[in-house]
């Protein structure tokens, strides 16, 4: 019962296969990588006046979950080899807070290394930043990366050398540092910054940031300087 | 129903490959058979069948009596199995019990031959007929399905070839030389419906109109039957000769080159009905005629449902035309009786390869002829339900039995009837007075009973119970505590396989998995892991709460899971299967040129990560939207995002066409495995094209992937320059060829071009033969592969070469530094999180391979995936090496890091570094029930993750022996090899040398070493270096060099025992 099928003849079309053929050779050897496409970036000026207003790439800029700060033209490091081996030694060198806002904020979009870390330094130098500029945009970012922080990296560490040189290292709980930067800012040691976000009288500060981080779902214990979550 | 093969062998390889096994069979009955027939009792002379014509017309003689020949197509195929199957390769004991309750019950019902498509051995020919009276068709397909010509398969025979013709007709010959005494034979007949498979090409004949191309085609088949028949004839003088022709196509070509055909073999669906095949039979050549094949099924497409009746009305009209048309009965009188299609359901026969545990209710050709579920333009046969019984449950003596159905019943009163001593009126009268009703009723009230399980809307279909217990060590606890260092640990899982069919269309199963305790090995992981303890470290820094600040181990709650999930809706005009964590194939021999649909058929490597894939739901289209495939879901494959995609294929002219898109709706949030990196959302288009050219078969696919990353940035280098760069339009398309000809003999040589924009990723390609070539998904690449596939008998000598280059090289690392105010970039590897692109196992590369390979039974391929349980061959085996040369370093692999559930990029690319791959496989089976198989492998190669390590060294070799099909030994020693996990090479985890040892012991008749209940002990054995650190389940940290298990030096050796059961029901 299988029928099989006629057709009409026709003669192979040889030229047509031929153009074919041809046509997808054209095109293969059209593919490619131009060499003279591109941009030279083999260097940048960093910034070095923290008194200039941040200007935001996006809303978020500084955030975990934002990455908007790679196509930022005023990043200089969005193209730079940051990572988990470098990024120390670039904030070490960096000539300003905005440059280092870059360098942690590059960092943390790029998932380099530990990302708590990222977020705590993105957030210590956009206070910084405002600190130097008086920014009320950037005293405002600043709230939400030390927020970003502690709803994201919570548990978060970063790493101390003692004694320096000795090339051990002992954790510190970032949140720790957070919460002394929001409740009491104070930089014996030249590490961070003294200036206080929420009020320059160190009372109000305090119960400023109290009342701030308490609508985030958190309670500082000034005392034991632990966060604990209300969630 | 050969005819089905017919059809679905022009669309589908699977169903050639089916009968590459046919042929299989064929040769083994042979190799079985040189000691066969004096095994069986005392043999007689050989009776003598006849054909005898008179006035009245024709009829065969057995022994010089009228035989009317009431046979059935006989095959063996139990569930789960497909045309793989060998019953010949079973214990006598096994073949007796099937043979008497099939034969059996055929004799009871009066079947007086069986037509097999694989050559039942001599001596079983003389016991189905001593025992059972029931004698045998011997049917050399000769190359119906294929062919195996000098050493090579070749899936379509060119009948015209010199070569294939002296091959088929030697093959023929020693059949013939090997049966012609042989008690029970009732006749040769040769080839089946060939002249439905005349899809050769040549020159020659390709410049006719096609429907004489198929003509002059036909004329070298039946010259060729016609040779193969005079030379039969001198072999065995006294057995009639015949063919298998497709109805009476060609018979003006059958009569000038066939003429000494004793009778004219013809496979007929014509409906209830033959029409004027008699007559025109008798007009254009005479001869008596033979139905090789002809019946009904048995399942009700219109309906969907089973229909007893109407296959059994439509056999007893079709027996009582042939009894009429016989001889003495007023008409033609050429009928000589025939053979009904077929004995019993074989449930491989839709797709061959997939669902063999289930009887497909798909229809797969249309045939108006049968009108009691025929609608134009949709398909009603149904190939899996032909049987005249069913396929019923496993007996104690470990086979399928045979269930009868209505037809079974209403033939055995049909086949009482002498047609050479009645007359047509008294044919006519009993064949009315066969009681329909009442056989109806006898076929309900079976089907009732013994398949009530069927039957039902929800069923409890099988399931296992299993357990372990595992004793392991660690040179540091036993050096320390002594034999308190050793630790035990036990474990129990049950599973629970269900059924549902809640209407006639949809239908599905799954499976419950409970877990007991959980037995903790320290060396494998497993599928049971997610109930084994949980440790958790109380953080110093922030207890919640001081009361509870130690840490502690936890016992999962996870305790009882799905296991797997399938269910399926068949529509008129579609089908749609959900499908979750159950095996599904690529669509790369459908139109996926660029492999976007991955295989996921790596259930127990999924299981050791208690990954899901493939999760999602299939809509196929049927009759007007025939060609079009939706797939969509969480997971389509292991590893995917959430995507949907869509095929059409379709036809224009003589070209074969697909058209593909698949599009991510979403990014996974977990790894497919412990440390496989997530992947970015994307999406792909591509467009496919096959037609003959030039003497040999074109493929050309277009590309356009992941336009998502137009605009994105990526840095390289240029000179000593810092590029920055952006993704254009033209990065995103990719182009690939490939050109397979057949060359002198049976040698073949193909040539493949891929060229592939910066982020023109692809999906898996599709690797062939055992290559190790180093393919990739990946874009940014020029490619060109080759080879040359030479065969000479039983030798294959396969070179091949791959050359890639990619258009913008890998990343060096170079720190940035900065100068004062002025920052040097610098610049790093690229990841593919980071960065539109990277260079990865798509990297330049210079790559040679060589495979040679013995295999004296090419028809059970030596490359097949299952190949360890069909190869077959006395010895076989083959060696292959791959050396390449990587010129370039690559840019970072990425690796899920769990704690944070984000990708993190290993700190750079692998170095430049020529690496090379031995390994040979080989199969020895000298005796029936007795097979050794080994591997060996040696080498060295990269890691696939962790930078700037050297290629490792390394040699093993494994061995299993299998005895009686019921005992298994295996082996391995592997020295300096990576870890079998594949984070072990990611993290270049070697140990100096890895042993295993194991017995298993199969405990029932179905001796399927993963489905049968059994009972096994395993040791396995490490030596451990400082490359062995890494996932210490003990200690689940990062991996540190020379951490982990090896701690440091205190712990040089680990072992484990296990001993494990399984009962299955």
């Amino acid at each position: 019962m299988n029928k099989i099928l006629t057709k009409n003849a026709h003669q192979p079309n040889l030229k047509y296969n031929a153009l074919v053929l041809l046509g997808v050779v054209f095109l293969l050897a059209g593919c490619g990588k131009a060499n003279n496409d591109g941009q030279v970036v083999n260097s940048s000026a960093l910034p070095t006046d923290d008194t200039i207003p941040l200007i935001l790439q996006c809303a978020d800029i500084g955030l975990k979950g934002e990455d908007c700060i790679l196509d930022d033209s005023n990043n200089p490091y969005a193209r730079a080899a940051v990572n988990e081996d470098t990024k120390f030694d670039l904030d070490a060198d960096a000539p300003s807070s905005t440059a280092k806002f870059y360098l942690w904020g590059t960092a943390l979009a790029r998932g380099a290394g530990a990302p708590g870390e990222n977020q705590f330094y993105t957030a210590l130098n956009l206070h910084r930043m405002w600190a130097a500029s008086n920014s009320e945009l950037t005293r405002l970012q600043a709230i939400r990366a030390y927020r970003s922080l502690l709803d994201n990296y919570f548990n978060s560490v970063t790493f101390f050398e003692i004694p320096i040189g000795s090339e051990k290292f002992f954790p510190q709980n970032l949140n720790m540092f957070s919460g002394q930067l929001l409740f009491n800012p104070t930089d014996l040691t030249n590490t961070f910054t003294s200036a206080r976000l929420f009020s320059s009288d160190p009372n109000v500060n305090k119960d400023l940031a109290n009342q701030e981080i308490g609508t985030w779902g958190y309670f500082y214990d000034q005392n034991t300087q632990q966060f604990i979550k209300n969630f | 129903m050969a005819k089905l093969s017919c059809i679905a062998s022009a669309k589908s390889i699977s169903s050639i490959i089916a009968v590459i096994f046919l042929m299989l069979f064929t040769s083994f009955s042979q190799a079985q058979t040189t000691d066969g027939a004096a095994t069986v009792g005392v043999v007689p002379p050989p009776p003598r069948v006849t054909t005898v014509k008179d006035v009245d017309g024709w009829k065969l003689q057995f022994n010089y009596e009228d035989l009317y020949i009431k046979g059935v197509v006989w095959g063996h195929s139990p569930k789960n199995q497909n045309y793989t199957y060998n019953l010949w390769g079973e214990s006598d004991q096994f073949i007796k019990a099937v043979l008497d309750h099939d034969f059996g019950l055929m004799a009871k019902a009066g079947v007086t031959a069986n037509r097999a498509f694989t050559i039942i051995p001599p001596k079983w020919v003389t016991y189905i007929y001593q025992q059972h009276g029931i004698m045998s068709l011997i049917n050399p397909l000769m190359g119906r399905y294929g062919a195996s010509i000098d050493g090579v398969w070749r899936p379509f025979t060119d009948y015209s070839d010199k070569l294939t013709r002296e091959t088929l007709k030697a093959e023929s010959m020693a059949i013939v030389e090997q049966f012609k005494d042989v008690p029970g034979v009732l006749m040769f007949a040769f080839g089946n419906e060939s002249n439905y498979g005349l899809s050769w090409s040549s020159f020659e004949i390709e410049n006719l109109p096609k429907g004489e191309q198929n003509r002059e085609k036909a004329k070298y088949l039946y010259s060729l039957f016609g040779e193969v028949i005079s030379e039969g004839k001198k072999i065995a003088p006294d057995h009639l000769f015949s063919v298998v022709n497709g109805d009476i196509q060609y018979l003006d070509l059958i009569a000038e080159y066939v003429q000494n055909m004793d009778v004219l073999g013809v496979n007929v669906y014509r409906g209830i009905g033959f029409t004027d095949l008699w007559r025109d039979v008798a007009a254009d050549f005479d001869r008596p005629i033979l139905f090789m094949e002809f019946g009904s099924d048995a399942f009700n497409a219109k309906n969907f449902a089973e229909d007893e009746p109407a296959q059994a009305n439509f056999l007893r009209g079709q027996w009582q035309e042939m009894y009429s048309q016989s001889h003495g009965n007023g008409g033609v009188g050429n009928s000589v009786g025939g053979f009904v299609f077929e004995w019993r359901d074989e449930w491989w026969k839709y797709k061959q390869t997939e669902n063999l545990d289930v009887q497909d209710r798909n229809a797969s050709w249309s045939n108006g002829g049968y009108s009691f579920d025929f609608v134009e333009g949709q398909n009603n046969m149904n190939e899996e339900w032909f049987g005249i019984t069913r396929i019923g449950e496993l007996n104690s003596q470990g086979f399928y039995e045979s269930e009868p159905r209505m037809a079974y019943d209403v033939l055995s009163e049909i086949w009482k009837i002498d047609p050479y001593a009645s007359n047509v009126t008294v044919i006519n009268q009993r064949v009315q007075d066969v009681d329909m009703d009442l056989y109806a009723l006898k076929g309900d009230i079976r089907l009732l009973k013994s398949a009530q399980k069927e039957a039902s809307i929800f069923t409890l279909e099988g399931g296992s119970f299993s357990g372990d217990f595992i004793v392991n060590g660690r040179d540091s606890d036993i050096s320390v505590n002594g034999e308190d260092g050793l630790v035990f640990s036990d474990g129990q899982m049950v599973f629970l396989d269900f059924g549902f069919e809640p209407s006639n269309r949809i239908k599905g199963d799954f499976s419950l998995n409970i877990l007991g305790n959980v037995s903790q090995s320290d060396f494998d992981f497993r599928y049971g892991d997610r109930g084994g303890p949980i440790k958790f470290v109380v953080d110093p820094n922030f207890p919640r709460d001081p009361a509870k600040q130690s840490d502690g181990v936890l016992n999962s709650r996870d305790r009882v899971e799905i296991y797997d999930f399938n269910a399926i809706y068949e529509g008129d005009d579609y089908d749609v299967e959900a499908f979750y964590h159950v095996p599904r194939y690529h669509w790369g021999n459908e139109g996926d040129f660029f492999g976007l649909l991955r295989e996921t058929t790596d259930m127990e490597g999924q299981d050791i990560w208690n990954s899901k894939a493939p999760y999602g739901v299939e809509y196929a289209g049927k009759n007007s939207t025939e060609g079009l495939k939706i797939v969509f879901g969480p997971e389509v494959y292991w590893g995917a995002n959430p995507l949907v995609m869509a095929k059409y294929e379709f036809d224009v002219g003589s070209t074969q066409m697909a058209f593909m898109h698949s599009e991510d709706i979403a990014r996974r949030d977990d790894s497919a495995s412990s440390t496989e990196a997530l992947i970015r959302q994307s999406r792909q288009t591509t467009l496919y094209g096959k037609r003959s050219f030039g003497g040999g078969e074109l493929e050309l696919g277009a590309l356009i992937a992941s336009t998502e990353k137009v605009g994105d940035k990526y840095d390289r280098m240029d000179g000593t320059n810092i590029i920055v760069d952006e993704i254009e339009d033209q990065d995103t398309l990719g182009f690939k060829l490939k050109y397979v000809r057949n060359l002198f003999g049976s040698s073949k040589a193909y040539i493949g071009l891929n060229v592939a924009g910066l982020v023109a990723d692809s999906g898996n390609p599709l690797k062939e033969q055992g290559t190790e070539l180093p393919y990739s998904a990946l874009g940014n690449k020029r490619e060109i592969d080759g080879g040359i596939q030479i065969n000479t008998g039983h030798y294959s000598f396969y070179p091949r070469f791959l050359v890639r280059e990619n258009l913008v090289n890998a990343n060096p690392n170079i720190d940035p530094v900065t100068t004062g105010t002025t920052l040097s970039q610098g610049i790093g590897v690229r990841n593919r999180d980071d960065d539109p692109f990277a260079v990865l196992d798509n990297r330049e590369a210079q790559s040679a391979e060589f495979i040679f390979t013995y295999d004296p039974t090419p028809e059970t391929p030596f490359y097949e995936w299952n190949a360890d349980q069909i190869e077959d061959a006395p010895f076989a085996y083959n060696i292959g090496l791959t050396a390449t040369s990587y010129n370039t370093a690559t840019d970072a692999e990425l690796v899920f890091n769990e704690e944070f559930g984000v990708n993190a990029p290993f700190g750079g690319g692998l170095r430049a570094e020529d690496v090379y791959l031995l390994r040979s496989k080989l199969f020895f089976n000298p005796r029936v029930g007795l097979n050794y198989i080994v591997n060996l492998r040696a080498g060295k190669q990269q890691s696939t993750g962790e930078t700037g390590k050297a290629a490792v060294d390394f040699f093993g070799i494994q061995g299993k022996v299998i005895v009686d099909r019921k005992h298994i030994y295996s082996a391995h020693v592997k020295i300096d090899d990576f870890g079998a996990y594949d984070f072990q090479r990611q993290f270049n985890i070697t140990f100096p040398l890895q042993l295993e040892l194991e017995y298993t012991l199969l405990l029932d008749q179905l001796r399927d070493e993963k489905l049968s209940s059994k009972f096994g002990v395993k040791a396995l054995y490490r030596e451990l270096d400082a490359g062995s650190g890494g996932f210490d389940p003990e200690n689940p940290d990062f991996p540190v060099s020379g951490g982990g298990v090896f701690e440091n030096g205190a712990n040089q050796h680990m072992f484990e025992v296990r001993t494990y059961y399984k009962y299955s029901f």
